[in-house]
């Protein structure tokens, strides 16, 4: 099958940082349903945390990156 | 070196006889493959790590941290390519076999050599209170910054460092991603994972990297 496969989940509640905290991959990745994606967006207009946590994270992945090419 | 000289193909198997080794050279990876299995051919195994010689360095290299591990990965793994030619399905990709090769002999190699590490992944996850919330607020961003306040040779350390106190099975699945950039699904074959087990490893291989930093730059962790 062609395409992006569809995904089997189910619409997640992002109520809480930690919520936000388990969907960084997915969202990331641009794996989440539309539904859940928007809840994630939602949650990250008002909580600077997860903001914070997710440029990290991103830095992160960044970093890692040119270090494993670098070498 | 032998030569493909096969007269005939008994096993209906689409066979070129008469290809000369520049031939041979334009042949996919999975018709190569067949050869070395069929045929026992030495020039397409050649022909094969010609291709792949630099992946396999690069990709063992990443997981055992050693060049001479490294490099005896590059000579067992051509072996295996040769010995285990026939165990490999047709309809499955090259790569991801070549990678299971790969990470298989790289992670026995580390666990003959080392111990397993006495992290536990779980000190570095973030915190969160009852209600959900951050434990340690505010959450500092510091990814504008840390580039200017940390030296790059410095930041290489702390991710090496870090990246040699994951277990080599999430250190691999950080290699395979990162820099192979494989997706998930293709890890999960590779590594005999789910996928979930995938991203769950990745996750939180990353977020204990993220705290490493963190850390290293005077912040809490989570
Ligand atoms: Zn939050």
């Amino acid at each position: 099958m062609a395409g992006r496969p569809k995904s089997k989940n189910k619409l997640k509640t992002v109520e809480t940082c930690r919520d936000a905290t388990s969907l960084l991959l997915e969202f990331l990745s641009e794996e989440l349903d539309p539904g859940t994606n928007s809840e994630f967006e939602k949650h990250l207009q008002i909580c600077p945390d997860c903001v914070a946590f997710l440029n990290t994270y991103k830095k992160t992945m960044e970093l890692t990156k040119s270090f494993l090419r670098e070498n | 070196m032998n030569t493909v000289s096969i007269k005939s193909n008994e096993h209906g198997i689409n066979v070129n006889v008469d290809q000369s080794p520049t031939d041979l050279s334009k042949g996919s990876d999975e018709s190569l493959v067949r050869l070395i299995a069929e045929f026992r051919s030495e020039e397409a195994l050649a022909l094969i790590l010609d291709r792949y010689r630099e992946r396999i360095y690069r990709t063992a290299l990443k997981v055992t941290n050693n060049h001479n591990d490294a490099e005896d990965v590059v000579q067992e793994v051509s072996l295996t390519i040769y010995r285990k030619a026939h165990s490999f399905r047709t309809d499955s990709k090259f790569s991801t076999w070549l990678y299971r090769l790969v990470t298989n002999e790289a992670i026995s190699r580390l666990r003959k050599i080392k111990r397993e590490r006495t992290v536990s992944l779980d000190d570095y996850m973030p915190r969160f209170e009852d209600d959900g919330h951050h434990a340690e607020r505010p959450v500092v961003d510091w990814s504008q910054e840390v580039e200017k306040k940390v030296a790059e040779k410095e930041i290489q350390s702390i991710i090496e460092k870090a990246m040699q106190e994951l277990s080599p099975i999430d250190r691999t699945v950080v290699v395979l991603s990162e820099i192979e950039e494989l997706t998930n699904p293709e890890i999960g074959k590779v590594l005999g994972l789910s996928v979930l087990a995938v991203k769950g490893r990745l996750h939180r291989a990353r977020m204990f990297l993220r705290a490493k930093l963190a850390v290293q730059l005077g912040y809490q962790a989570g």
